[in-house]
């Protein structure tokens, strides 16, 4: 089974919706190439009609491999690659993906693609000692250099394969030398280990199996082999999608499918390439693969596994129709993950079709995190909102799980907070806040919130009615309802040093932080309407020193970066994608220039708000994209017919690349401009309360 | 010192106001550019001296400086990516994350 074989299934979905994530926007191509209505018969038709724009047919020789239903089903797609583009960015690039892997796909059509090349695989068995540095000589002559991060360290553990690489080998022998530096398991460098070997390298498709073990002599050994299992190859693809290049993971599955039919007909491997295009961004692709899969009488729990992932991308995008039914088809559902998985996708269709589902919402724990939150999010939106605060509740009093399941609980406890100050509950509000570790990413705002809801007693908790006249900034008014509430002055003090408390934790955050400015002000006016007017002083001219550096620096910075990159996303993308631990210091200044008298702020100290905003990382996931693409369409590009079409695909990725350079570029100035805006605003409040502490001050006898 | 009182007090000196905020009315202050306007200590009350702070309705939220409170739904990648960068740019000192 392969992902061009797929057409829609009726009962799959049927109407087009918008899109949750700029980077996987459905289009018009993607709808067109999984259109149904393709057969063997209508493939001279597609090739025709390309003729139109100058492209060759392919091959009598190629097409000649049409006697396989795949290649056939491959070959149609050539035939689209004459379509013209999708005007908008999400489209352009969802068409190149397409058409890069299409190219790639129809040029592993020919068997010479391959002939004269060698697949290296490495497959390290050990459990606990990582790959710090991979070095192959061929023939006497450095072929590769490989230095791990630490993630590709981790993923590559007990067994796990890396492909190295295409080596340029023909049949005959060779002579392999082979170096690999290891990190043993105390995180300390062990000796390099090195080993040299002839091998005989014969038929077709090449290659050679480098295995790390610990066989027979009890200490770390290589062995070389020429040989290519198709097991291995899957796992390869398993690696490379597990480190996010789901692009070069697609390749591989795309060989393997040429090197060894029989191993696509395994569940497995379709469950992987569904993953793949999933992964990559192409999700219609990906739930028709998963439906497919879960039609196969051979797939098993893993076709239960598919229809459950296809309802949940059908849901995605809005499609309730649809996911409802893929789960109307009869099938058996393990106990435990996928019967909760199940009932998590029920409950939503059912939020969707307006029907309660107050009852047994924590019957579905064994479901995965993520899925229990859009759960919860469904229900919120859709009014039901006991039920939506109740799920986020269970979710954020969690414990245990990797890093994923406490971002998740943290984002559950914080968004919690603020639905239960919104509505006037600051007593849960606070409950709900306080869970978030102070190692939390989300604890900034989760403080903020705090000491508005320390004071939500007596300022009351809903957003004060607008009354005309009265325009001044939300924090200003509800810590003046607070002076202005009925009873003693003790109480309504306490409440506000209860809530300069919380600020006064993020009065030494990071002022470009939108959660540290609004504490920074907060506090001196807080203070300045409770009397303190010495203390209102001091606080008032750390925050009016700290915005003036802020917004001094953010109009500089706005200025330089309009007469250039202020990043260079192809660079980023190319040598840390997908970021790990650490990769990014180069760009970002972890110095805490704000506590430093001078007050002297890095050129760089708003990289790393920048490099995380979801703008700025889909955009270089859009740029990695592209990079995989144009691997692709060169490898496709060695085949004859296939050199135009791949030509101009490799012409199209170039100016999406620049495309995607100014998209990022009219951001940052954007990013730039909102923040310089908020920061000068908190500037204005900053100077007037310090003005209005000192007039005070000055009249006090 | 001046005990607080029950109502905000009154500023008696707009006139050191209005040299805080003509300190910032240059050009690239302007309305236009920030979205407000000052108006002076017509209404005697603290904080009254800006008007239009945000013209969004995120001028009546707790924290204005928010946007991000309303519920999304997220996807896997988006979170995995999120805490991939969060993690990519802290200092090398800084102690390993569980994976």
């Amino acid at each position: 089974m392969n992902w061009w074989q797929i057409a829609h299934d009726p009962a799959g979905p049927t109407r087009p919706t918008p899109r949750r994530y700029s980077r996987t926007a459905s289009t018009a191509a993607s709808r067109l190439w999984l259109r149904p209505d393709y057969d063997d018969d209508s493939c001279g038709g597609c090739m025709n009609r390309t003729g139109s724009d100058g492209h060759k047919p392919v091959s009598r020789r190629a097409r000649n491999h049409s006697a396989r239903p795949w290649i056939a089903g491959l070959l149609l797609l050539a035939g689209l690659l004459g379509q013209p583009q999708p005007a908008q960015a999400n489209a352009r690039l969802e068409s190149i993906k397409q058409h890069a892997l299409a190219l790639y796909t129809v040029s592993l059509a020919d068997k010479r693609q391959l002939s004269g090349q060698a697949i290296v695989l490495l497959q390290n068995r050990l459990n606990d000692i990582r790959l710090q540095r991979t070095r192959v000589w061929l023939n006497d002559a450095l072929w590769s250099d490989y230095q791990y991060n630490a993630k590709e360290s981790s993923l590559l553990l007990g067994g796990a394969v890396q492909q190295l690489g295409l080596a340029p080998l023909q049949p005959g022998q060779h002579r392999i030398r082979l170096e690999i530096q290891l990190i043993g398991a105390d995180g300390k460098a062990m000796d390099a280990i090195t080993h040299s070997q002839t091998l005989q390298l014969s038929g077709w498709p090449l290659g050679v199996r480098v295995q790390l073990d610990t066989v027979a002599t009890g200490a770390p050994r290589l062995g070389i082999s020429p040989a290519l299992p198709g097991a291995d190859l899957l796992r390869a693809a398993e690696f490379e999608l597990a480190n996010g290049r789901a692009g070069r993971a697609l390749g591989q599955l795309q060989d393997l499918a040429q090197f060894d039919p029989a191993m696509t007909e395994r569940p497995e491997y379709s469950l992987q390439l569904a993953g793949g295009l999933q992964a990559w961004g192409l999700d219609r692709a990906a739930e028709a693969m998963y439906f497919q899969l879960a039609q196969s009488p051979i797939a098993g729990p893993m076709g239960t596994e598919a229809l459950l992932q296809a309802a949940e991308l059908a849901l995605a995008r809005g499609d309730f129709q649809s996911a409802k039914a893929y789960l109307d088809r009869p099938r058996q559902y393990a106990p435990g993950a996928q019967q909760a998985k199940r009932q998590i996708l029920d409950y939503r269709i059912q939020v969707a079709g307006q029907a309660g589902v107050e009852s047994g919402l924590n019957t579905a724990s064994d479901a995965p995190l993520i899925w229990r939150y859009n759960l919860a999010v469904d229900l919120v939106r859709s009014g039901l909102v006991d039920a939506g605060a109740g799920l986020l509740d269970t979710i954020g009093s969690g414990t245990g799980g990797g890093a994923e399941s406490r971002s998740l609980r943290d984002l559950a406890n914080l968004k919690l907070g603020y639905l239960h100050l919104r509505q006037g509950q600051a007593d849960q509000a606070l409950n709900s806040l306080t869970r978030l570790p102070r190692s939390s990413p989300y604890r900034h705002q989760a403080l903020l919130a705090k000491g508005w809801a320390e004071i939500a007693t007596l300022a009351g908790t809903s957003p004060p009615p607008a009354q005309a006249g009265d325009l001044r900034p939300a924090f200003a008014q509800h810590i003046d309802r607070v002076m202005q509430a009925p009873g003693s002055k003790r109480a309504k003090s306490k409440a506000l040093l209860s809530a300069v408390t919380a600020w006064s934790e993020l009065r030494d955050g990071d002022p470009l932080e939108p959660a540290v400015q609004e504490a920074l002000v907060a506090i001196p006016y807080a203070l300045a309407q409770m009397g303190e007017n010495k203390r209102a002083i001091g606080y008032g001219e750390i925050a009016v020193a700290r915005l003036e550096a802020v917004r001094a620096a953010l109009v500089d910075i706005h200025a330089r970066t309009r007469q250039g990159k202020a990043l260079d996303a192809e660079k980023i993308a190319a040598s840390a994608w997908p970021p790990y631990p650490n990769a990014w210091q180069a760009w970002t200044n972890p110095r805490r220039w704000w506590l430093d008298p001078a007050m002297a702020v890095p050129d760089n100290a708003y990289m790393q708000h920048l490099l995380t905003d979801q703008e700025t990382l889909t955009i270089l996931q859009a740029m990695t994209v592209l990079s995989e693409a144009e691997a692709l369409a060169m490898a496709a590009e060695h085949a004859p017919e296939l050199a135009q079409r791949s030509g101009r695909l490799l012409q199209n990725i170039t100016a999406e690349r620049a495309v995607q350079q100014r998209s990022l570029n009219r951001f940052i100035w954007s990013w730039l401009d909102q923040q310089r805006t908020r920061t000068t605003r908190y500037l204005i409040m900053a100077r007037l309360i310090l003005g209005e502490s000192r007039s005070r001050l000055d009249k006090t006898p | 010192m001046q005990a607080p009182t029950s109502r905000p007090a009154s500023l008696s000196r707009p006139a050191l106001f209005l040299i805080a905020a003509l300190s910032l009315a240059s050009p690239a202050l302007a309305e236009t550019e920030l979205g407000m306007q000052i108006i002076g200590d017509e209404d005697g009350a603290f904080g009254l001296l800006i008007a239009r702070w945000m013209e969004s309705s995120e001028a009546r939220l707790f924290a204005p400086a928010f946007i991000d409170e309303e519920l999304e739904h997220l996807d896997p990648w988006t979170l995995k990516t999120q805490i991939q960068a969060r993690q990519a740019i802290l200092p090398p000192a800084s102690p390993p994350v569980a994976p």
